[in-house]
């Protein structure tokens, strides 16, 4: 080759390299605290040692159990709905999705975006059971609030469990499931919710499928947040904030009615639980200009740290109060996915997510990112919504302003492969349309 | 290097790294693992203040880390461990990786260090117990392939529009 030839072609490949810079990475603390599968740093010991056939052999054995016990142990197994865990998956009509279509009107379609309940309106929360086969709802009605159940077996809205005119206690958020499926908890107030009305006193009741409602707790606070119920250990999990600017309390109510309660002021803002009502997750209250870049995970009851979970330097968190805190709980485990903003332009934005297992104490497990190109100018931020078995994650973003329609990938859990999938209206909740599922 | 430059290095260039070792693995997780396991190794008393230029070193562990993981992976697939059929996010839109693919995974670290990470042949040399001499070799022979696949591609364009 001549040396201009030489010249050009080594100028060709460069910039063709210079692509790589496309590839998203994790941070540099994400790297450095990894610990990739334990299966593969066995396999690493027994490496330093030969691979001679014996240890071949006895690998094999061992492993062959490993996998057998990894399978039982590593959460929700494969549901029907997963074509092999590492198969790609495909919208399914045995699972739904509750979605909002522009105006007040809220349907429940499945995967393909099939009708499968006929319109209601008024839903200011929907909430999936630990089941997956309930949604609670709330909403407004007339003279006030009510609580409804749509069941996704019977694919039916069922009647009107609780009236009030008592509203959320300066919340979005106010409703949670028991741990067992049974009842939900709503917490209101009577008192004026204006930010000048100061304190208002929360009252906590429990409502259970039937329609039974009884007292379980009453609370004074500037603002109050149900989070879980661990049916279990008859414990109502809580966050409070005492006044304006005061911090925040994490609160442990007993269930019973009994009215006892155990209080801790702590530094962070516990935001959400796990169903079972065994773990909480927290984001620090952050007192710099830019945003928050970690999340904490807590035991339940003792409020210790049981993982960290740092974003990567330029993640920035979809923190939505009103949608959810971009961290979830998969239901069925105790593994976390959060999502966030990686990086963008004004006319492109690219959005990771994330799976750790076992309560933030597993490997991190990518599970790719979402490209979302600008509609008029607007780069609309995906929400992630978990199916309610928890085999895979929509993570999808509006495509115009007026959420008419939500696009984005179906993510199989925990292989990460991607599948296209359009909703037909906002999603609020998944819930599962199949007894067996 | 002292401690607090090598951490400054590290903290400006492991993504550059990360990806050149993405590039030459083929997907993320095993280069995730190499360049978590050369990052460690630079734990150990003494390494670092051995280290003249950090992103080439931890580019060169890294990519011993993953030769090493190499077996273990054609391990896990004869264990059929969950672990190896996991599918990663593609890479297939990145332009680079289309040119790395006509070459030997030896071509592959060396043009992604001489053009990706700016290493000079010298620096190639030492940090992948090569001569210049070899070094600058094996680039060459890299490009030509490259060449040699891009004149077959466009001669194919050329066949297809007529």
């Amino acid at each position: 080759m001549q040396e201009r030839e030489v010249e050009l072609l080594e100028g060709r490949v460069r910039r063709s390299l210079g692509s790589l810079d496309q590839i998203a990475v994790p941070g540099l603390e994400a790297v450095r605290t990894r610990r990739p599968p334990s299966h593969g740093r066995a396999m690493g010991v027994v490496g330093t040692f030969g691979a001679t056939a014996l240890v071949l052999v006895l690998a094999l054995v061992v492993g062959a159990q490993i996998n057998t016990w990894r399978g039982a142990l590593s959460g929700p197994s494969a549901g029907p709905g997963q074509q092999g865990v590492a198969g790609r998956l495909a919208p399914d009509d045995r699972y739904g999705l509750l979605v909002a279509w522009p105006g007040d009107a809220t349907t429940l379609v499945d995967e393909h975006g099939t009708e499968i309940v006929p319109p209601f309106f008024g839903v200011r929360q929907a909430k999936t059971s630990p089941n997956g086969r309930y949604v609670a709802l709330w909403l407004t009605t007339p003279s006030g609030y009510d609580v409804r159940i749509l069941d996704g077996v019977t694919r039916s809205l069922g009647p009107m469990l609780f009236a009030t005119t008592e509203q959320y206690a300066r919340s979005n958020e106010g409703l949670i499931w028991a741990s067992d499926s049974s009842a939900v908890l709503i917490a209101t107030t009577a008192d004026p919710i204006a930010n000048s009305a100061g304190d208002i006193r929360v009252t906590l009741r429990a409502i259970d499928l039937g329609g039974n409602v009884r007292v379980v707790g009453r609370y004074t606070a500037f603002t109050f947040v149900p989070l879980g119920w661990d049916r279990g250990k008859s414990t109502i999990l809580a966050r409070a904030a005492p006044d304006q600017n005061g911090t925040n309390r994490y609160l442990r109510f007993a269930d019973d009615g009994s009215g006892r309660v155990v209080e801790r002021s702590v530094a962070d803002m516990p935001i959400a639980s796990n169903d079972a009502g065994t773990f909480v997750a927290s984001h620090p209250t952050c007192p710099g200009p830019g945003p928050c870049r970690s999340f904490t995970i807590h035991d339940a009851e003792t409020y210790a740290v049981v993982g960290q979970i740092d974003l990567p330097p330029l993640g920035s968190p979809l923190t939505q109060p009103s949608a959810n805190w971009a961290i979830l709980f998969r239901p069925r485990s105790a593994d976390v996915i959060v999502y966030f903003s990686r990086t963008g332009t004004t006319s492109r934005g690219v959005f990771g997510i994330e799976l750790y297992e076992n309560a933030g104490r597993g490997p991190r497990r990518d599970l790719g990112d979402v490209a979302v190109d600008a509609a008029s100018g607007i780069v609309f931020s995906p929400n992630a919504f978990i199916r309610a078995d928890g085999s895979a994650t929509l993570y999808v973003h509006a495509t115009d302003l007026k959420g008419g329609e939500w696009r984005g990938d179906l993510i199989a859990i925990p292989g990460g492969a991607h599948t296209p999938i359009t909703t037909g209206g906002t999603p609020r909740a998944a819930v599962l349309l199949d007894p067996k599922l | 290097l002292d401690r607090e430059r090598w951490e400054r290095e590290i903290a400006a260039h492991y993504g550059q790294v990360l990806r050149g070792l993405i590039a030459v693995a083929g997907g993320r997780e095993r280069a995730e693992d190499a360049l978590h396991d050369a990052l460690l190794a630079a734990m150990k008393p003494g390494v670092v203040e051995g280290i003249e230029r950090a992103d080439a070193w931890v580019y060169a562990v890294g990519l011993r880390k993953l030769r090493r993981a190499g077996w273990r992976s054609r391990l896990d697939v004869l264990l059929g461990a969950r672990s190896a059929s996991y599918p990663e996010p593609g890479l297939e839109r990145i332009e680079a990786t289309e040119v790395l693919a006509h070459l030997t995974p030896r071509q592959r670290e060396l043009v992604v260090a001489r053009f990706y990470l700016d290493l000079s042949f010298k620096e190639i040399a030492e940090h992948f117990g090569v001569s210049v001499g070899a070094a600058t070799s094996t680039v060459s022979q890299a490009l030509a392939r490259i060449r040699a696949a891009n004149a077959a591609r466009e001669e194919g364009q050329c066949k297809s529009a007529k």
